[in-house]
């Protein structure tokens, strides 16, 4: 069944395409859930959310440019809408539910998807956000201040701060692994 | 040129399209939130539709019909029969007047005057008005002479007459034969007709009073109102004071109850909806409709200063330095919202004075859909926490996923500035008896509140 064949059926609402399109791209979204979310149990209901919306607006899909893509920015948008919703969540839940940094020593050219979401989800908030949104999917400083509401300026200067929170916790890898 | 950052590089490569395993339930889950929305949506529909369907319903089925007896002539035969006192003042109407019902009626009533023999009829009968008429006004002209003798304070009422009535203006004269012929359409013809009986009538009254009254009749409009009760639509909008009640349910819950007192005060709550009553002629009236009513609290908490501090290391693992960041502590503030769907059923009773009508009313809000959001402290950490309903997902599920109903009481005072428009004004007081807090909360939580509803009335 070739994708468009997939989100017909969807459109039609056929439970059977409806699972086989999330089953497609649920592993890709959840990893973007994850950087965004501060735990798993927060990643879940971020593509929940997200998976509900894009079966409701499956319509206004025009079939134009990826698919994937468009999946991947109701997901953003959904993670940023959430993000701003449950500001006062546990924080303790984060630090439980991730995994800790590797005790092992390794090489910085070894580092896995796991440690870098690691390093990523010991960012503050605004930080980890902006770094997302600029470095992983490629917004601009303008785009993300339109987004968040914030300054251009402000984005940029949480992204710099990111960028050496990183810069610290990979070096502090590397020495280790030394 | 690759103007990107080596961090921002590794960061892409590795996680742009990374995967990250799904828990085997989050397809349930999916497919069973949105099975939970369309019924929610299906209920919505279903209730709102069912209100509009029953509107529409009773305002078409209640459309009165005009009474004939509203307009000027409604019964020819009436008006012939009333006629014959013309005999008594020696007027003798012709044969064709003397069974008008058979020929003029149908005519009258018809919209077109299209066909020759409908013509032929009209003319006829207008001759033979007009006949009538110079004979009446020979009469009156009589009578006219006689009343200017007893009360000479008559002539400026009976001219006002002669201005509606052409057969009055000129007693003894002709009226032209160029409008007499003239076929006119029908309403016209109707009109004519009744003027051509009315003056009969005043002047066959010896009594000056009587006359009096005539002069100063005017004809009424038909009513279109329902004889026994009428229909209102309403919308309404406003402020209002909400308090929340809290109370412990065990002594272990009496600190957290103090800090949520402490931490939290009422804010500016809103209702906006839209009614339709139908109101009887003695007053009492039933209203419902759908309002939706907003309930704000605010939370106020403390946020603490916060330090993080993180040691640079050099290549070699010697340390370079040190990199703070500092966060102030500072108040933040946070709005709790309570939103409420609900169905007034409402008892009502109004009264008429002057331009103004009150009105009281009393009832019950039927909850049609609950929503909540905001924050708390904790009863474990006294922690900002989120605080949501039974089955929201990461929130503390201090409500219950359906608000009980409210009773509510309220005054009403409507000015009226059009014979269909008013202006609203409706103070009130609601109060939801039973708790919005789940069992398994250690507080109970009601509310009470006050406010103020104005908007527009419309008389369907």
């Amino acid at each position: 069944m070739t994708e468009k064949e997939l989100i017909k059926g969807c459109i039609r609402e056929d439970a059977p395409c409806q699972q086989a399109l999330f089953e497609h791209y649920a592993g890709k979204m959840m990893a973007v859930c994850t950087r965004y979310a501060r735990h798993r149990l927060e990643a879940e209901d971020i593509l929940q959310e997200a998976f509900v919306k894009v079966f409701d607006n499956l319509k206004q899909f025009e079939f134009k440019g990826s698919f994937e893509g468009w999946i991947r920015r109701i997901v953003v948008n959904t993670a940023l809408k959430h993000h701003q919703r449950k500001y006062f969540s546990n924080e303790q839940i984060a630090v439980e539910n991730f995994p800790d940094m590797p005790t092992e020593p390794m090489a910085y050219a070894t580092l896995g998807e796991k440690e870098l979401l690691a390093m990523i989800a010991r960012l503050p908030e605004g930080y980890r956000v902006v770094f997302n949104l600029y470095a992983i999917e490629g917004y601009s400083h303008r785009e993300i201040a339109d987004m968040l509401a914030i300054q251009e300026s402000t984005s940029r200067s949480q992204l710099v701060k990111a960028r050496k929170l990183l810069q610290v916790q990979l070096e502090k890898l590397q020495r280790v692994a030394i | 040129m690759n103007k990107r950052h080596p961090l921002d590089e590794l960061f892409k490569q590795q996680l742009g399209n990374a995967f990250a395993p799904v828990a085997d339930y989050m397809w349930e889950r999916i497919a069973r939130v949105r099975q939970e929305r369309r019924q929610r949506r299906l209920v919505l529909f279903s209730g709102l539709t069912s209100i509009a369907a029953v509107g529409l319903a009773i305002i078409l089925l209640v459309q009165p019909q005009p009474l004939l007896q509203h307009f000027p002539m409604a019964n020819p035969t009436e008006e012939i029969a009333e006629a014959q006192p013309w005999s008594n003042a020696g007027v003798t109407l012709p044969s064709a007047i003397a069974r008008p019902i058979q020929v003029t009626v149908p005519k009258i009533k018809a919209p077109t005057m299209a066909s020759a023999a409908a013509v032929t009829v009209a003319k006829e009968r207008d001759q033979s008005l007009n006949q009538v008429n110079r004979e009446k006004a020979a009469s009156l002209s009589t009578k006219m002479a006689v009343k200017k003798q007893i009360e000479p304070a008559v002539v400026p009422e009976l001219g006002r007459i002669a201005l509606t009535s052409p057969v009055v203006v000129a007693p003894g004269a002709a009226e032209p034969e160029a409008e007499t012929n003239k076929i006119a359409g029908p309403h016209q013809r109707e009109r004519n007709h009744a003027v051509t009986l009315l003056p009969g009538k005043a002047v066959a009254l010896d009594n000056i009073a009587d006359v009096r009254l005539f002069a100063s009749h005017s004809p009424r409009c038909a009513s279109f109102t329902n004889p026994f009760f009428h229909f209102d639509a309403e919308l309404l909008t406003g402020p209002a004071y909400a308090q929340q009640l809290l109370r412990a349910k065990t002594t272990e819950s009496s600190n957290h109850l103090q800090l949520r007192e402490k931490s939290e005060s009422a804010g500016v709550s809103y209702t906006i909806g839209g009614r339709i009553a139908a109101v009887t002629n003695t007053g009492l009236g039933f209203r419902t409709g759908v309002q939706f009513t907003q309930i704000n609290d605010r939370f106020k908490f403390q946020v603490g200063s916060r330090m993080d501090v993180s040691t640079l290391f050099g290549p070699n693992g010697e340390i370079v330095g040190q990199d703070t960041v500092y966060t102030d502590g500072y108040q933040a503030s946070r709005t709790n919202k309570l939103k409420f769907v609900e169905i007034p059923l409402l008892l009502s009773y109004e009264k008429q004075v002057g331009k103004v009508r009150v009105g009281a009313h009393a009832g019950a809000f039927l909850n049609l859909i609950f929503d909540t959001e905001g924050a708390i402290f904790s009863p474990a950490t006294e922690m900002p926490i989120a605080i949501g309903q039974l089955g929201d997902r990461d929130v503390l599920p201090i409500f219950n996923q359906q608000a009980s109903a409210s009773w509510y009481g309220s005054l009403s005072v409507a000015y009226n500035l059009h014979s269909r428009y008013s202006l609203l004004a409706e103070p009130y007081f609601k109060t939801y008896p039973r708790a919005l807090s789940t069992d398994d909360y250690v507080l109970q939580q009601n509310y009470w509140m006050v406010g103020l509803q104005v908007g527009l009335r419309m008389r369907l």
